[in-house]
């Protein structure tokens, strides 16, 4: 089953309309916003956090965060970006505070010389993917990589708005993104030669806490 | 607009600009660059090729909807406001339970430990004080255990997520142990006697150890060297107890000694012997006589009572009526029962005041709570002047405490309830639908409150029984105040409908507790709607454990019955 990380089932319009009734304090337009958006907000928590328990209650709590400061919300920006900010914010967050995988995580990340692929190389790692092995391999990548990629990909963000959420300079969000890509594809060959990895987003719980 | 990495167009295109490229991210001259170089350079075209693969991989991958969204996020959380809205309730929950315990249980036991009925429990204090079963403390005690596990394991369950990190053997080890010394010691050395006919202990016959008899009549001339408890119709003990007499009897006549204390749940009460300590006693009629000496307090809730023989501490009673005849060593305190209108649909019935004679003397001071002056001889002598707090009958609904105790019995129903549905709310669902049949409850409920604690009684008869037996007893009690529950909740389902998660049915549960409540202010109706709402609540929770419990082979060929008579 395919989706996006947009609402479900809404048009624009329809929206704005709801969430200007929201902030107007409509509890029942707030449980349309809620019913739209708890899958999509779910799973980005999902890709995002290490375990199906902590995306629960990251979701839950994202949820409350957004109706606390619906009033801040401006309504010349698109509601689910304003949504995955927050979200993203709140991961965020929540990983730093736990410091995991503090090592892979060093400042000067960026600077480190980025190997260039063999293209052939590249396109027989891809070639052989599924979307469940993509998503396993991501539960083994540095948070900040993982993060990365799921705000690009899955929230859609702009590299600035990618900047803003991770506290990186909006120079770097591209070798952060390629860095992330790199994580990734050696995990895709390391999943490949030991199968059993836990991951992230499927019922896996990571290791190395 | 991005970074700048000067693109030549006769070198590569390298990764990050590749990157940058696809995703429109690079500055307009640079990306003019770099498409004159790919239209020359196959091996970069391919390279491009594959990041632009590598993110539709990505996106795929993690845009599938590849698991259900978890049941908790279904529902739209409660509101800020709701959770107020349960704090309050929760904290006048909390300030009702408060109430009740400081106005009506902390002054009895204040005053049970005044009248020498020492100990830590109030139940161990009333009925059993250690005396009816060894293993009573070691039990009370597995159940404060077992409450602090279940407060323990709630607490674990709200802070899980801090304490995730914990192992569970840090936790499952210290409840190992806890359980361990909560185990109950094996019982003591006791004799079990079971009679059809009338059992004795004659004169000179000495039984070592404490003896459980269970029979029609029992006469005691002889000696028990430990404790004494009996489950018959009549018990008379002439001869001489060295510890407790504890009597589930019709008529128990003491004529010879008790060393210990006696506690009595029967019809008659004659004391004309000695009791070495206290007495306690739920009874219909007391009498002691002018013989008799009682060297401890004296408790009871009876219906007529004739004190002639000496109390060497205090006489504390809830009558309705009382004559006092007799010097009594502490306090005289009497609580006489004010006629509950109420269910006489407002006959009032004979009161007759306490009578307090010529021959009393009472050292301490004398109390007395209830409908009419006590009758007090001029000639009695009273250490100080008596306090006398008349009460006349008010419904229920213009007595200003009656509100307190209805939002008390509000709070702790709706406490019990919240723990009911967050433990089992398929439970309290299927109970709630069972009230909606009505009859059937009603009656089985009728059935189920007569039953139980007579079934409870037999457990304890038969002795072997007693660890079912006072268990079922407590539940008894624990039913008839939170069945309530049930109907509550069908109350509130039938108003508010059936919609939404726990927190919607523990809505439903407050509004019906609280018409519940309300309905019991009503003069001359009320005590029906307590009964009643009482009577379906155990009904249908007998109705769901026995559907729930029953063989699966009775249940498919019975299933149609119950449809048949639901409808």
């Amino acid at each position: 089953m395919k989706g996006t990380g947009k609402p479900e089932g809404m048009g624009g319009d329809d929206l704005a309309a709801i969430v200007s009734r929201a902030r107007a304090g409509d509890p029942e337009a707030w449980g349309e916003i809620y019913r739209q958006f708890a899958g999509p907000l779910f799973r980005f928590c999902r890709r995002v956090l290490p375990t199906r328990e902590d995306a629960e209650d990251a979701a839950m709590d994202v949820f409350v965060k957004l109706r606390a400061k619906l009033g801040q919300y401006d309504p010349q920006r698109p509601f689910s970006a304003w949504l995955y900010k927050v979200a993203a914010n709140h991961c965020w967050d929540l990983l730093r505070r736990r410091k995991i995988r503090q090592d892979l995580e060093t400042e000067e990340a960026e600077s480190l010389p980025l190997e260039h692929p063999d293209p052939g190389q590249l396109d027989q790692i891809i070639s052989e993917q599924t979307s469940g092995g993509v998503r396993q391999a991501l539960g083994r990548l540095s948070d900040r990589a993982r993060m990365a990629l799921v705000l690009r990909y899955y929230a859609d963000m702009s590299y600035d708005e990618i900047a803003e959420a991770l506290g990186l300079r909006r120079a770097f969000v591209g070798v952060v993104l390629l860095r992330a890509r790199h994580e990734l594809r050696q995990a895709l060959v390391q999943g490949a030669e030991n199968p059993a990895s836990p991951s992230i987003g499927t019922a896996g719980v990571r290791g190395g806490r | 607009m991005s970074q700048a990495t000067p693109v030549n167009p006769s070198a590569h295109v390298d990764e990050v600009n590749g990157l940058l490229y696809i995703e429109g991210q690079l500055e307009p001259a640079a990306a003019r660059e770099v498409v004159l170089h790919l239209e020359q350079c196959s091996a970069c075209r391919r390279l491009l090729d594959t990041l632009k693969r590598e993110s539709l991989l990505l996106r795929a991958a993690l845009t599938e909807q590849d698991e259900p969204l978890p049941a908790r996020l279904l529902a739209p959380r409660s509101s800020q406001r709701a959770a107020w809205a349960w704090l309050i309730a929760l904290g006048l929950a909390a300030l009702g339970l408060y109430t009740f315990w400081n106005l009506y249980v902390d002054p009895w036991l204040e005053r049970l430990d005044q009248s020498g009925f020492n100990g830590q429990f109030i139940f161990t204090w009333l009925v059993f004080n250690g005396a009816l079963w060894k293993g009573w403390n070691t039990m009370l005690q597995f159940i404060i255990l077992a409450s602090l596990g279940v407060l323990g394991a709630v607490l674990l369950f709200l802070f899980r997520r801090s304490l995730r990190r914990f192992s569970s053997h840090s936790l499952f080890l210290p409840l190992l142990l806890l359980a361990a010394l909560a185990w109950p010691a094996p019982a003591h050395a006791t004799e079990f006697v079971k009679r059809h006919g009338s059992y004795e202990v004659p004169y000179g016959q000495t039984v070592q150890g404490d003896l459980y008899v269970l029979t029609p009549s029992m006469h005691l001339t002889g000696t028990v060297e430990g404790d004494l408890f009996c489950f018959c119709n009549s018990l008379d003990v002439d001869g001489h107890v060295t510890g407790d007499v504890f009597a589930f009897s019709h008529a128990v006549r003491i004529t010879g000694k008790v060393d210990g204390s006696l506690r009595t749940f029967n019809g008659e009460l004659t004391i004309e012997g000695e009791v070495g300590r206290n007495v306690l006693s739920f009874v219909g009629e007391f009498q002691s006589t002018s013989r008799s000496h009682i060297n401890g307090s004296l408790m009871a809730f009876v219906g007529e009572m004739e004190a002639d023989g000496p109390i060497g501490h205090d006489l504390t009673a809830f009558v309705g009526s009382a004559t006092v005849n007799a010097p009594i060593g502490g306090d005289a305190w009497f609580r006489q029962a004010v006629q509950d209108d109420e269910w006489h649909f407002g006959a009032r019935g004979e009161e007759t005041p306490i009578q307090v004679t010529s021959r009393a003397d009472i050292k301490g001071s004398f109390r007395y709570r209830g409908p009419l002056k006590p009758d007090i001889s001029p000639q009695a002598h009273l250490a100080s002047a008596p306090e006398i707090d008349i009460r006349e009958w008010v419904p229920a609904y213009r007595r200003p405490m009656s509100y307190w105790y209805n939002a008390m019995i509000w709070g702790s129903a709706f406490l019990v309830g919240l723990f009911l549905i967050a433990l089992a709310p398929g439970f309290v669902e299927e109970a709630a639908h069972q009230v909606a049949r009505i009859a059937l409850p009603l009656g089985l409920g009728l059935v189920m409150m007569v039953m139980m604690p007579v079934v409870a009684a037999i457990a304890c008869v038969t002795v072997v029984g007693l660890g079912l037996g006072i268990p079922l007893l407590f539940l008894w009690v624990f039913l008839i105040f939170f069945a309530q529950v049930f109907p509550a909740v069908w109350i509130g389902e039938s108003i508010l409908g059936t919609s939404g998660g726990g927190w919607a049915m523990a809505g439903r549960l407050a509004l019906g507790l609280f018409l519940i409540r309300v309905g019991a202010l009503v003069p001359y109706v009320g005590p029906w709607i307590r009964f009643i709402a009482g009577m379906l609540g155990f009904g249908a929770l007998a109705l769901v454990v026995y559907h729930r419990y029953q063989p699966p082979a009775v249940h498919a060929s019975a299933a149609p019955a119950h449809a048949a008579a639901g409808d």
